[in-house]
């Protein structure tokens, strides 16, 4: 899957809105195939005609003469594709983070939970998510104002008995919905899973700058961003400082997921 | 017959300075890093940046920090300087 501009006559597209920009996705395959994307990227699918984004990507997944499980790894792969399409498109726009999100549903206030690839955002969104509003489980985008990008794609769930695989899963069958106001950031977290913490949960605060040394790695393009270090700090003070949390498992984290979603601006 | 030793500071993407230290935003071969730098560290960040002789760095932040409880100026010195040069943000060469 690469970049290219457009497809052969015979291949099928769906735009996705995906951080307030549009990657077309052509798909070299059958109709079922693009169904399959489709449903995946249900809270992301949008017309052409209706676009409210500009379209400025494009990223292609083939699924000719694959197996099943090749498939499934093509699948995978366009999330990642997109993503990356995603984030390019919005270089400078935002603040981008590998961050999951949830948000209260009806006054927008955000928990960003920041972490590294597989070390609990997806469970995280998993576990606090319905009843609350979905905003990413991968990549949060923060305005200048506070207020965030949606990018609603499906949850990247690894198969239990083939963990380098994952199964893209859509929001919706997980009870995820998309927030009906606009997001903004509540407050910041890093999670830290430990298996063996024996009870509770560890909350240390930090200074601005260890938080923003903390974040920069989970940061995408930063040195695009205008004054890219004071838009971290401005970021940060406008969340209340930065939390690293400490857990053995999701459900201890609850108290403090409750209390961020219930701030008020 | 050589000069003193000058410590001269390197342009850095972007900095963001408070009392409690700075963080620095530099280029690397595959894109960028942040530092996080202490206020000690900084002081002679900002004494060099249109270079500065090491001694005179040295009794300049001996005013401001004081002189360390376990070690001599030029010791601490020492280490400071030799970190900020691994991390690409100073320089030191003779005048």
């Amino acid at each position: 899957m690469t970049d290219r501009e457009d497809g052969g006559s015979d291949d099928l597209i769906l735009d996705l809105a995906v951080l307030e920009t549009v990657v077309r996705v052509v798909i070299d395959g059958d109709d079922q195939l693009r169904r399959r994307i489709a449903q995946a990227w249900h809270l992301c699918v949008t017309d052409t005609a209706e676009m409210t984004f500009p379209q400025e990507r494009t990223v292609h997944v083939s699924a000719r003469g694959l197996t099943a499980e090749e498939l499934t790894r093509a699948i995978m792969r366009l999330t990642q594709d997109v993503t990356l399409a995603a984030v390019r498109s919005q270089a400078g726009r935002y603040l981008m983070l590998h961050a999951g999100g949830l948000c209260h549903p009806v006054t927008g206030a955000a928990i960003v939970y920041v972490a590294p690839g597989g070390t609990g955002k997806t469970t995280l969104t998993r576990t606090f998510g319905p009843g609350l509003a979905y905003i990413s489980d991968e990549t949060i985008a923060i305005g200048p104002d506070g207020t965030m990008a949606q990018y609603l794609k499906p949850l990247s769930i690894r198969q239990p008995d083939n963990p380098a695989v994952k199964d893209e899963v859509p929001p919706g069958s997980l009870g995820l919905r998309p927030p009906s106001v606009q997001p903004w950031v509540a407050g910041v977290i890093v999670l830290q899973r430990d298996p063996a913490l024996a009870d509770g949960i560890e909350v240390r605060e930090v200074g601005v700058l260890d938080a923003i040394a903390t974040l920069s790695p989970e940061i995408s393009s930063l040195a695009s961003l205008d004054r890219p270090l004071r838009t971290c700090a401005d970021m940060i003070e406008a969340a209340g400082g930065l939390r690293i949390v400490r857990y053995a498992e999701a459900t201890q984290l609850e108290s403090l997921v409750r209390t961020v979603v219930g701030s008020v601006r | 017959m050589s000069g003193p030793l000058v410590v001269r500071t390197t342009r850095v993407l972007d900095e963001l300075v408070t009392d409690d230290g700075a963080v620095l935003l530099v280029s690397i071969a595959d894109g960028h890093r942040v530092l996080r730098v202490s206020p000690l560290a900084q002081a002679v960040r900002e004494l060099a940046r249109d270079g500065m002789a090491l001694t005179d760095i040295e009794r300049e932040v001996a005013l401001r920090f004081g002189r360390p409880p376990t070690s001599s100026v030029e010791e601490a010195m020492a280490v400071v300087v030799e970190s900020l040069v691994e991390q690409g943000v100073v320089t030191v060469a003779e005048g």
